[in-house]
């Protein structure tokens, strides 16, 4: 079996059947309770950024604890590189020009975090998203199209309100944004509430 | 909670609305000494390129709209890093700075708009240019 048939059940696998969280009595029948005494949360805004050696992309996403007691969700992202990168396209053999990209990304999944310890735990999502982008100073356009998503990572939580926590996450994402490399490192800050 | 929620929503959307409204206060300023009273009808565009032992001279085309569009606006041969051109206002410029080797040519492609904008007072309307950049440099 290919080496990413085995990841993406294993994925899939925690995705469905993780650990419940330690305390998770729903009054609302759609919450989030993250260890013992935290509030009740469903919804959650994160600011987001992923990055890599030579590129960078901020974001933000909005998560919605679909399933009951867990944190099982569903995701939908958005996000563009703040500035506009060079592109190097060969038109013909000894005559390339150098373009300046600018490039976004949409994108819906399903999400878990699995906790640990009261305050940490180990997020993993998956999805789908399509990439747009343009080229400055010519109707030329990069490409663009559909990317699987993938996450992992660790995350924080801390009460910050009666009703709110807030959320820190790094760790891992894979999206194929037509670049050089398929491979991010993420980080994300937010409110679940 | 719910209530709590309510309050909260509340609260927020009256200091929204007392912001909105302390912006909405007329503005009884008179135009400074240095207005502009007309609008202005050209505007700087400033390229930057890399001149070096490899490239002394550097051939700079500006085209109005996109490059494709092929309408040229001037041509220019530059050996200095820096070069200003005087432009139409309100219009989008594409700038292709060729880079010859004997091996291959590259062709630096950006892209900038050269705007304008107002601002009214109690006795007349000021214009400025907003000039715009590219930077056309090697990598």
């Amino acid at each position: 079996m290919p080496k990413s048939t085995i990841g993406v059940s294993a994925l899939a696998f925690l995705l469905l059947c993780g650990p419940y969280p330690a305390e998770g009595g729903s009054e609302e029948g759609v919450s989030l309770r993250y260890g013992g005494g935290e509030p009740e949360v469903a919804h959650a805004f994160l600011a987001e950024s992923h990055f890599q050696n030579e590129d960078m992309a901020l974001g933000a996403t909005y998560r919605y604890a679909a399933i009951p007691d867990r944190f099982f969700g569903v995701f939908l992202h958005f996000s563009a590189r703040p500035y506009y990168d060079e592109r190097i396209e060969e038109i013909r053999p000894g005559f390339r020009i150098m373009y300046d990209e600018f490039r976004y990304l949409i994108a819906v999944g399903i999400d878990e975090d699995l906790p640990l310890t009261r305050h940490l735990g180990v997020f993993l999502g998956a999805g789908a998203g399509y990439t747009l982008a343009d080229y400055e100073a010519t109707s030329r356009a990069p490409e663009e199209g559909w990317t699987p998503l993938a996450q992992a990572g660790l995350s924080f939580r801390a009460r910050i309100d009666e009703e709110a926590l807030g959320v820190v996450r790094a760790g891992y994402r894979y999206i194929d944004l037509r670049g050089d490399d398929t491979n991010w490192w993420y980080i994300a800050l937010g409110v679940a509430f | 909670m719910q209530h709590r929620r309510f309050e909260r929503s509340m609260r927020f959307l009256a200091c929204a609305l007392v912001l909105l409204c302390m912006s909405c206060g007329e503005d009884r300023e008179y135009a400074p000494s240095n207005c502009v009273r007309s609008k202005p009808s050209k505007g700087s565009l400033k390229v930057r390129c890399t001149i070096n032992a490899e490239y002394p001279l550097i051939p700079i085309t500006v085209y109005l709209g996109d490059f494709e569009e092929d309408q040229v606006m001037l041509r220019d041969t530059v050996d200095i890093p820096i070069v200003l051109y005087e432009l139409p206002v309100d219009e989008y410029y594409s700038v292709a700075a060729e880079y010859r080797s004997e091996e291959d040519t590259l062709i630096v492609l950006r892209g900038a708009r050269i705007s304008t904008m107002s601002r009214d007072y109690e006795d007349a309307t000021c214009w400025s240019v907003l000039g715009a950049e590219v930077d056309c440099r090697l990598p």
